[in-house]
């Protein structure tokens, strides 16, 4: 089912010149609940534009978005949107400028309270949703403006997160994380989504962090979007990703390489690390009597057995792609 | 929501007005301010609108972008109306409530210190909207510079003048993000009522000022960090040259104060 439908969206700053285009221009996306959205683009291309649809902070210049059940249209100005924005929780692109209570407990019972909770229901929501954030109980008596960079981050998501919302919206929020932290986050995204079914968007700029996690990408350039399809569909055209100015994350060019190399279809290759290294063990024939390769993993002179002594496994391929293949990046004929 | 604060932003461009000295500038705006505050009739400011008006259209920026800059302070312009028509008592009575008078000159002096206001301001932005911050800055210190023998910083001075005006649409939009901020989590601004609406704005007094202060001391470090000594000498890549233009510039000024001071 579809949760957020766009049509022929586009949104114009209402105080810039007239000059300015739109930042968001015929905008048609379809999100489906219960799915993991990674939003991509460069400076400027109108994420967080778009992503402020999507609750009513910003409402069309053209064409209509319905979110959940409300539908906005161009020219029309929608208020009372208290019941939407319960269920669609938005965490801003800039931590600092999201935070506005005494303490972080205050600002973490904020939301709750607000979409009619009671105090005790809401101080026990900030509890959780800080515990879920990583983050600890002692924070809750601290001034939001104490906290370090990463923490005020965290406290941002979590005042989110302790509202509940059925669509979780997040603008860039791994910015400023340290790695463990931005793992972490990823997949506690994607436990909300696979657990309770919540369907999560997140923008970032870094494919590489949610190209195993997210379940569709969207590619924006220009305020207009330029690809949305699942993992498979990005690796079958990877030229999208130079077009809307995004780098190609390492696990995209592995999988490709691979594939290339060893003919097997690019939907065959995996996506996390464990399971390449299982893929690796599969398919290790392919790789023997090659330079880079254990002396103990294969004989040199017998192409046709696998790292662990075993015939290969793996389909027939050409004899000129087995000679030679898999050899560390910049030995092969990427020429 | 989205109004964005327009004041104090410098609008690219290359009209006479671009091109001139930002001093002829400076002491045009002081020339002007004296001229509306003397302004205390209709026809005076009538001339002076006309003035106004003339110029502006002159520096090729869209007029309403300078009826916009004014747009923050219709609150204040409309308190100022509402005070003078309740409280000022002469001319005809032209309704009465009680104690309450509205009375014609009481509604002619608030629409004048209305337009007063309006004027200044729209007027003042085509200091900042047709100066660059750097040019504005030499100005400043230029102008400044006579008050070093009574042992006032020029220097200092016009840093704090030129950093408060280049932070002014800053926290403007860092008050904005903060509104935006509370709507999402469900209490939004635009459907509260009037007091609800200035208990929430007081709300944001304190992580306004939290951030201006904490975006100062960034600003101030980031400042040493590429060697700033406040009052040390120092040499400018640009300078300042006096042209006959700036000279007409100032006689136009000079003229409309000498015509609203014989009228």
């Amino acid at each position: 089912m579809a949760i957020v439908t766009c049509r022929q969206l586009g949104y114009r700053y209402r105080d810039e010149d007239s000059s300015r285009a739109f930042a968001l221009h015929g905008v048609n996306l379809e999100l489906e609940q219960g799915l993991f959205y990674a939003v991509l683009g460069s400076t400027g291309s109108g994420k967080s534009t778009l992503l402020q649809h999507f609750n009513g902070i910003y409402q069309p210049s053209e064409g209509e978005i319905q979110v959940l059940d409300v539908t906005f249209q161009a020219g029309q100005k929608k208020k009372g949107l208290k019941e939407l924005r319960s269920r669609v929780g938005l965490v801003f692109q800039f931590p600092e400028q999201q935070l506005f209570e005494e303490t972080v407990e205050k600002d973490l019972m904020f939301g709750p309270i607000q979409f009619g909770k009671s105090k005790e229901a809401a101080r026990e929501a900030a509890s959780k949703a800080l515990a879920e954030v990583g983050l600890s109980r002692e924070l809750l008596e601290r001034s939001p403006f104490e906290l370090s960079g990463g923490q005020i981050r965290k406290v941002a998501i979590a005042t989110v997160l302790a509202s509940e919302p059925e669509l979780i919206v997040l603008d860039e929020p791994t910015a400023t994380l340290d790695p463990v932290s931005r793992h972490e986050l990823i997949e506690l995204l994607q436990e909300l989504r696979r657990k309770e079914g919540r369907t999560v968007v997140m923008v970032t700029h870094r494919l590489d962090e949610v190209f195993c996690a997210a379940d569709r990408f969207v590619l924006m350039k220009e305020g207009t979007i330029t690809f949305t399809g699942t993992r498979q569909e990005l690796l079958e055209s990877p030229e999208r990703l130079a077009e809307a100015g995004i780098v190609e994350p390492q696990m995209m060019t592995l999988a490709l390489e691979a594939s290339r190399r060893t003919g097997l279809p690019v939907a065959e290759m995996p996506c996390e690390l464990d399971d390449w290294a299982e893929w690796l063990m599969n398919h290790s024939g392919l790789a023997s009597g090659q330079s880079g390769q254990p002396a103990h993993a294969s004989d040199p002179d017998d192409d046709n057995r696998t790292a662990l002594g075993q015939p290969a496994a793996h389909e027939p391929i050409a004899e000129e792609e087995q000679a030679g293949e898999l050899r560390p990046a910049g030995t092969g004929e990427e020429g | 929501m989205q109004t964005r604060m327009i004041m104090g932003r410098y609008v690219e461009g290359d009209s006479w007005i671009h091109r001139l000295d930002p001093r002829a500038k400076l002491g045009a705006m002081v020339l002007f301010l004296v001229a509306v505050i003397l302004a205390s009739r209709g026809l005076e400011l009538s001339i002076l609108t006309a003035f106004a008006v003339v110029v502006l259209l002159s520096s090729r920026i869209p007029f309403t972008r300078y009826i916009r800059a004014a747009k923050p302070l219709w609150p204040l312009m409309a308190f100022m109306f509402i005070f003078y028509t309740l409280f000022e008592h002469g001319g005809d009575i032209w309704l009465q409530w009680g104690s309450f008078r509205i009375t014609s000159e009481g509604v002619l002096l608030g629409l004048f210190a209305a337009w007063r206001m309006f004027l200044l301001i729209s007027f003042t932005s085509i200091l900042t909207f047709t100066t660059t911050p750097i040019a504005l800055n030499l100005g400043l210190e230029s102008a400044l510079k006579p008050l070093s023998i009574v042992g006032v910083s020029a220097q200092s001075w016009t840093m704090m003048i030129t950093i408060s005006l280049r932070f002014i649409p800053t926290i403007f939009q860092e008050a904005e993000k903060l509104l935006k901020a509370q709507a999402s989590r469900g209490a939004d601004y635009q459907d509260l009522k009037l007091m609800d609406k200035a208990k929430m704005v007081l709300t944001l007094m304190v992580p306004v000022t939290v951030g201006a202060f904490r975006r100062a001391e960034e600003l101030v470090m980031a400042m040493e960090a590429r060697g700033y000594v406040l009052d040390a000498p120092r040499t400018s890549l640009r300078t300042l040259t006096w042209r006959a233009a700036d000279t007409l510039f100032l006689l136009l000024f000079v003229i409309m104060l000498s015509v609203m001071i014989v009228l």
